[in-house]
């Protein structure tokens, strides 16, 4: 068994597993939908999920933890996991091989050649630890003698601290002591900025936007899926729309298509993911290398390196992904993956130098709190930011959203949408619900969305939280906002025409809608008069009343002049006639001399903002189409006291305690 | 050549070691992150309505006991000598502020009105209060508030601030750093709510001073309303239940003395008011140890009575005062 | 790839080998995983889940509430879709299958220490809550006695019939000891406690008069009621009016045009049957059909949405005041009626 073949079953074992949990994500029990399958695994076994959460919100979640094994993994061995496991990485393999398929021999090796901008993916990485570090930084800081994780914390930034002086040593090319000094002066000037104020310090965590397995994840469940969709409610409950998909789309396939041109481009320049690891790697006890140098120079090796580390000559351990072709290319047997480093010498990783790393770090945590200047946390929130049922309040949201689309995918109606800007640039395609897409509103009894979500930025509540029943009635249940009716459009208040469609969908009981009835007066009505009438029918001049279009029960007509204002329930009419119901009739008659009005019977909707909880049904079902006359936006939510419109949400303002 | 070999070996070998030990020590670095800051449950449900009753926190009662229960009523169009006279029927300044004491004056400062609008405490009243609690031997004089307005131009624009300067008081503006959450136990809207508490810290008697004016909301904005301007955060919402908040702030703190400007009251148009056609002439000051008993007295000035106010009644039932005025020692001037 | 020509060795085949072992041992546990359901998720969803063309998965209501202590299974659940339905249910499938089945599950239990005391359970899962009810009124036992569980619920001396939302359950025992009983209702009170599906008044209530009604025979006739195949979703009630015991019914229709529908095709109907009209003494109820269908009395009519009346009554004169209180009642009933009584305008509905 060629270790290569394994290797490539691997990779297809991955891939296959892969897009097998992408498409169980549909709530059932059936062995094809959700059941038990692990479908957040790739998520908790990538490492810079773990640690971009450990940055920007102190803490290791729960199924994150599976992230360490392939830290240990490759701190022994190498990037396996870019080379065996990383389903985004097969696929980029896999079109790289179908690229250079009929491609000569020297073409091949030069689209492997080693190139600098192979750093660029560091640069990516490091600025995205920036932006997430300030609140572990901040919270070290604040950390006392009492607390029992005060030993591990310790220990664990002891060695954090040893490794990273360490990694400075190494990068210190030169003597300038000046430049030594830039390393730890930031750090300090870091600590004492977090102490003090936590404007210019924030974390925001943006590891999902290019991290591969997000990514992966986000266009195979917002694009691929739906396209390829058999339309029978197969894959998901209604045919799936999401808005802004295009652009993800064309960032999957622009990367997808870019390996024709050179071979896992994606891995080599921009995966963050793979940089993390190349980090890792440096002290791994097995690596590729010579075992004799010179060797036969026949540069077989070079002509399939999917990490474009130059096998041929002085190989670049960050970068080998473990592909292993080189070996099975290796005519003279003089690769090998040994204990010993390269004869043909090493280098560890792409030349980033000390500025750049600096440089990218810092500018990543100089990004956030300017994208925050704005005020787009506080005064300047968007209420049209409806967020799912469970999120946590926006700062913290945004220290763990990755981005990858496991609540769009699961969420039975299809409500949860890629957000475009309107959480600003940091929330692009974090879920926001759009009422007007999906088959429904947010079903109020469901809880699936924080279920899948992997990184707890939509919190797992439970059936009684979600619906405040038993030990959370006093709280009531969670609200994602409030429905607000557009007087100007809704059909009943602006137009004369009888409508509860709202109403009645409003699935909470008691209802959070409510009417009042308001009889209208026609237009018509002014100038009718009456020619003869009996107790249960009135004729009149002309013909003046559209025929047959006042039998629907809503229309009344009532006398003015004579003591008997009581409307009357049209029952049929003609063009100048029309009949009421028996049950009452007009004890006297309306005479010529009278004046008679005719009015339909409309039922106003009005929100009661103590029962809504921003489901959004009534939104979904508002027959005004475009622009609806009933709209959720997000004041009252439950995650955001401040922003609560009565009692019920404002006692506690310093809400949430972090776990 | 054996001698090279052996070398190299053993530079491979210490290689190797260093490899491994590096490795390792990433592994236990590694591992130890993890365990560390392992969160297995993640982020919790935090009650917005607190199961158990938050544990009460509440200022310290500022009443001195030996002169408790008095209140008397000035007729006297000129408000330095209603004052003087007011504080000498109450028993004088001397049997509320000891020396070295440090004193806390509430004034209304909400809007950034005029002096002359009555809209706010007026500042010669502010500087007289101060000029008084100097005499009595009081060590400092702080004067705050937490206008509704911009806070700066409110001390500047009613004269407050200059006044209470000159005058040798302090003005402490507020700030987002000297609110604490607190509750009044057994409270249904001040729980956990962030109030002007810092200020506080150290004095030994607050003096609350407010004109007597009309109220769209309440009815009537006096000395228990005046406490209105403790409250921080978004503290508006409470108007949807007035008198259950100006209830609830009389238990919040209790004064040694309160002092309500009926000289010229602002009778409609409440709050802000804006127009001197909004005032009438009373010539009445009031003071007392008694907030509720003083609102009594100053709804009189307002044509009306404690029945108007739903407030008054339930802040007696709740305990912090008495609406029977003639039942404390009440003084007339 | 360009590949060099080369047998593998020994020890490249052996780690080969193993690493495929982790690959086999990592779809094993995870096969393993997947039976462990995420805990509240399929459990509440169910109304949201994906519809399956496909059947449904596997049976799992008995793992959904807790057994009574002193219950054991002592038998594996077996599950039946609308085509097996009558594999074990024979005939009687047919009703079910009118009214709105889903789905069936049933196990036996047995008490511990008593294996002569056994039961099982029925658990029909149907359509909507009204299927449910459909079935439960349809198959009610005269001699039953009525239960204060769930939705609706009545005992007889060996069995515990229930209606919770839309499910129907039927726990039937083999012995008539007062331990199966108190068994039977642990069983049936665990159930409701898994189930809370929204409670409200019985819908069905409303619709009839409280005078003379006796609220145990409320019935649902999903289909073909009195003979029609379009007389769907009927209530019927039994009324006792001086000694008479008469048949009520009632029906909500999508709206007045149906219900008149409804009324001229069910006295077109009876017609076929040489009905013959009777003289009504109310003359102003024009609304009204009263006929005499051999020898019985049928009285009907609509009223806004409702289509009602009375059904094969002795008595003509009693069936027509009974039809009156009917009519004055579902009057008063119709949303738009407050408006014809003088005074307050302000109709809010709930």
């Amino acid at each position: 068994m060629s270790i290569l073949n394994v290797r490539r079953v691997s990779q297809g074992f991955f891939l296959l597993l892969f897009l097998w949990f992408c498409v169980v994500a549909a709530l059932g029990d059936a062995w094809w939908q959700l059941r038990g399958w692990p479908v957040n695994w790739f998520l908790e076994l990538d490492p810079l999920t773990g640690l971009g959460t450990l940055l920007s919100t102190h803490t290791l979640y729960n199924g994150l933890f599976w992230g360490l094994v392939p830290v240990i993994l490759t701190i022994l061995l190498g990037r396996f996991f870019c080379g065996w496991v990383c389903p985004f990485g097969t696929l980029h393999q896999f079109v790289g091989y179908l690229g250079r398929r009929r491609k000569a021999f020297t073409e091949k090796r030069m689209a492997n050649r080693y190139s600098r901008w192979q750093a660029v993916k560091y640069y990516i990485l490091f600025w995205m630890l920036g932006a997430a570090m300030a609140d572990l930084l901040v919270f070290l800081s604040g950390i006392s003698w009492n607390d029992p994780q005060f030993g591990w914390m310790t220990a664990a930034l002891f060695l954090i601290g040893s490794l990273l002086a360490v990694l400075f040593h190494t990068l210190y090319q030169e003597q300038k002591r000046f430049d030594a000094l830039i390393f730890p002066v930031f750090w300090v000037i870091l600590f004492v900025l977090a102490l003090k104020t936590t404007r210019i310090f924030q974390s925001s965590l943006q590891t999902g936007l290019l991290d591969p397995i997000p990514l992966f994840h986000r266009s195979v469940n917002l694009i691929l899926l739906p396209l390829v969709d058999p339309g029978r409610h197969t894959l998901s409950a209604a045919f799936r729309h999401y808005q802004g998909a295009w652009l993800i789309g064309t960032i999957f396939f622009t990367a997808v298509f870019l390996n024709l041109k050179s071979p896992r481009f994606y891995c080599r320049y921009v995966c963050p993911l793979g940089a993390l690891f190349g980090l890792f790697a440096r002290y791994s006890l097995g690596r590729i290398g010579k075992t004799q140098s010179p060797c036969a120079a026949c540069n077989m090796c070079d002509a399939d390196c999917e990490g474009a580390c130059s096998p041929a000559t002085s190989i670049v351990w960050g970068e080998c992904v473990l592909c292993l072709n080189c070996l099975g290319a290796c005519t003279t047997r003089q690769l090998a993956y040994r204990v010993r480093p390269s004869e043909g010498g090493e280098i560890l990783l792409p030349d980033f130098g000390r500025r750049g790393f600096v440089f990218s770090m810092v500018s990543g945590v100089a990004a956030v709190p300017l994208l925050r200047a704005g005020g787009g946390l506080s005064h300047g929130w968007n209420p049209a930011l409806v967020r799912p049922p469970g999120a946590l309040p926006e700062a913290a949201f945004l220290s763990r959203c990755i981005k990858c689309g496991q609540c769009m995918r699961i969420c039975p109606t299809g409500v949860i949408q890629p957000a475009g800007l309107e959480a600003g640039l940091e929330g692009v395609w974090t879920p926001v619900l759009d009422f007007r897409m999906g088959t429904s509103g947010c079903h109020h009894t469901c809880i699936a969305c924080g279920h899948l979500c992997p990184t707890a930025a939509i919190r797992a509540l439970s059936f009684d939280e979600r619906l405040g029943r038993n030990a959370y009635a006093k709280d009531g249940p969670v609200r994602i906002g409030t429905a607000f009716i557009d007087r100007g459009r809704c059909l009943p208040w602006a137009m004369d025409k009888p409508c509860i469609v709202c109403q009645e969908n409003c699935p909470v009981s008691p209802k959070a809608i409510f009417t009042r009835e308001y009889f209208s007066r026609l237009r018509f009505s002014e100038s009718l008069k009456i020619k003869k009438a009996g107790p249960l029918y009135v004729e009149f001049d002309g013909e003046r009343l559209p025929p047959g279009q006042l039998e629907t029960g809503d229309y009344y007509c009532i006398l003015r002049g004579t003591g008997d204002a009581d409307p009357r329930r049209i029952l049929k009419n003609g063009a100048d006639r029309i009949e009421i119901y028996p049950q009452n009739p007009w004890k006297k008659p309306p005479a010529p001399e009278n004046r008679v009005e005719i009015r339909i019977r409309l039922q106003q909707p009005y929100v009661d903002i103590d029962r809504c909880i921003g489901c959004g049904v009534c939104e979904h079902e508002c027959p005004v189409s475009g622009k609806r006359a009933i709209r959720v936006s997000a004041e009252n939510e439950s995650r955001h006291p401040k922003h609560a419109l009565t009692f019920a949400g404002t006692h506690d303002t310093h809400a949430f305690r972090k776990g | 050549m054996q001698k090279i070999d052996k070398h190299i070996k053993e530079y491979d070998r210490r290689q190797f070691f260093s490899r491994f030990f590096k490795a390792g020590f990433s592994i236990a670095a590694a591992c130890t992150l993890g365990y560390g800051f392992y969160d297995p449950e993640g982020p919790h449900h935090a009650s917005r309505h607190l199961s158990a009753d938050p544990t009460a926190d509440v200022f310290p009662d500022f009443s001195v006991p030996e002169a408790r229960g008095r209140i008397c009523r000035v007729r006297e169009a000129d408000r330095a000598k209603a004052l003087g006279l007011a504080l000498e029927a109450l028993g004088g300044i001397g049997a509320f502020i000891r020396k070295g004491d440090r004193v806390l004056l509430k004034v209304n400062a909400a809007f950034a009105s005029p002096p002359v609008l009555s809209a706010t405490t007026h500042p010669l009243l502010v500087a007289e209060m101060i000029k008084h609690c100097f005499r009595a031997g009081a060590g400092e004089v702080v004067v705050t508030d937490n206008p509704i307005n911009d806070p700066r131009s409110c001390f500047l624009l009613t004269g407050i601030g200059k006044a209470a300067e000159d005058a040798g008081a302090r003005v402490v503006l507020p700030e987002e750093r000297l609110f604490k959450p607190m509750t009044v136990p057994g409270a249904a809207l001040i729980r956990n709510w962030p109030v002007l508490f810092e200020p506080f810290n150290g004095i030994d008697k607050v003096i609350g001073m407010a004109p007597v004016k009309d109220h769209h909301r309440s009815g009537a904005s006096m000395t228990l309303k005046n406490w209105y301007g403790l409250l921080g955060g978004r503290r508006n919402i409470f108007h949807q239940k007035i008198h259950d908040i100006i209830m609830e702030l009389s238990l919040l703190i209790r004064p040694t003395l309160v002092v309500l400007d009926g000289t010229t009251p602002m009778i409609t148009n409440g709050p802000t008011g804006g127009s001197l056609s909004d005032l009438v002439t009373a010539n009445t000051l009031i003071a007392g140890t008694d907030p509720v008993a003083a609102d009594v007295l100053g709804a009189t000035l307002l044509d009306k009575s404690a029945h108007d106010f739903p407030y008054i009644g339930k802040a007696e039932a709740a305990g912090a005062g008495t609406t029977d005025y003639r039942s404390l020692d009440f003084q007339e001037i | 790839m360009a590949e060099a020509k080369r047998s593998p060795g020994p020890k490249e085949t052996l780690l080969g080998l193993f690493l495929l072992g982790v690959l086999a041992a990592i779809a094993a546990g995870i096969y393993v995983d997947q039976y462990r359901f995420y805990p509240d998720l399929i459990e509440h969803t169910a109304d949201l889940r994906v519809k399956s063309g496909f059947g449904e998965g596997a049976a799992t209501i008995f793992s959904r509430f807790e057994l009574p202590d002193n219950l054991t299974p002592f038998s594996e659940s077996e599950h039946f879709d609308a085509k097996r339905l009558s594999d074990k249910i024979n005939g009687k499938a047919e009703l079910y299958l009118s009214a709105g089945f889903v789905r069936l599950e049933t196990r036996r239990f047995q008490v511990n220490a008593h294996p002569e005391s056994w039961m099982e359970a029925f658990i029909y899962r149907m359509r909507d809550p009204q299927s449910a009810f459909a079935v439960f009124s349809m198959q009610k036992r005269k001699d039953g006695i009525p239960a204060e569980l769930g939705q609706a619920a009545y005992s007889t001396a060996n069995a515990l019939y229930l209606v919770q939302g839309p499910y129907y359950l039927e726990l039937v025992a083999s012995t008539e000891t007062s331990m199966m009983k108190d068994a039977l209702h642990a069983l049936a009170s665990a159930f409701v406690k898994a189930f809370p599906e929204a409670q409200g008044p019985a819908p069905e209530k409303p619709y009839f008069p409280p005078e003379g009604l006796n609220p145990e025979s409320i019935l649902l006739i999903p289909a073909d009621a009195f003979g029609l195949e379009t007389l769907d979703r009927i209530y019927t009630a039994e009324y006792r009016l001086e000694d008479a015991v008469m048949t009520a019914f009632v029906s909500l229709r999508a709206d007045a045009n149906e219900a008149r529908m409804l009324s001229t095709a069910y006295r077109d109907f009876l017609l076929q049957f040489d009905a013959q009209p009777l003289e009504s003494p109310f003359p102003d109820q024009k609304g009204w059909t009263a006929l005499s269908v051999m020898g019985m009395t049928e009285i009907f009519f609509s009223q806004g949405p409702y289509f009602a009346g009375v059904h094969q009554a002795a008595d003509p004169e009693k069936a027509m005041a009974l039809t009156a209180y009917l009519n004055d009642h579902l009057t008063g009933m119709l949303p738009a009626i407050p408006a014809f009584k003088a005074g307050s305008r302000e109709a809010i509905s709930k």
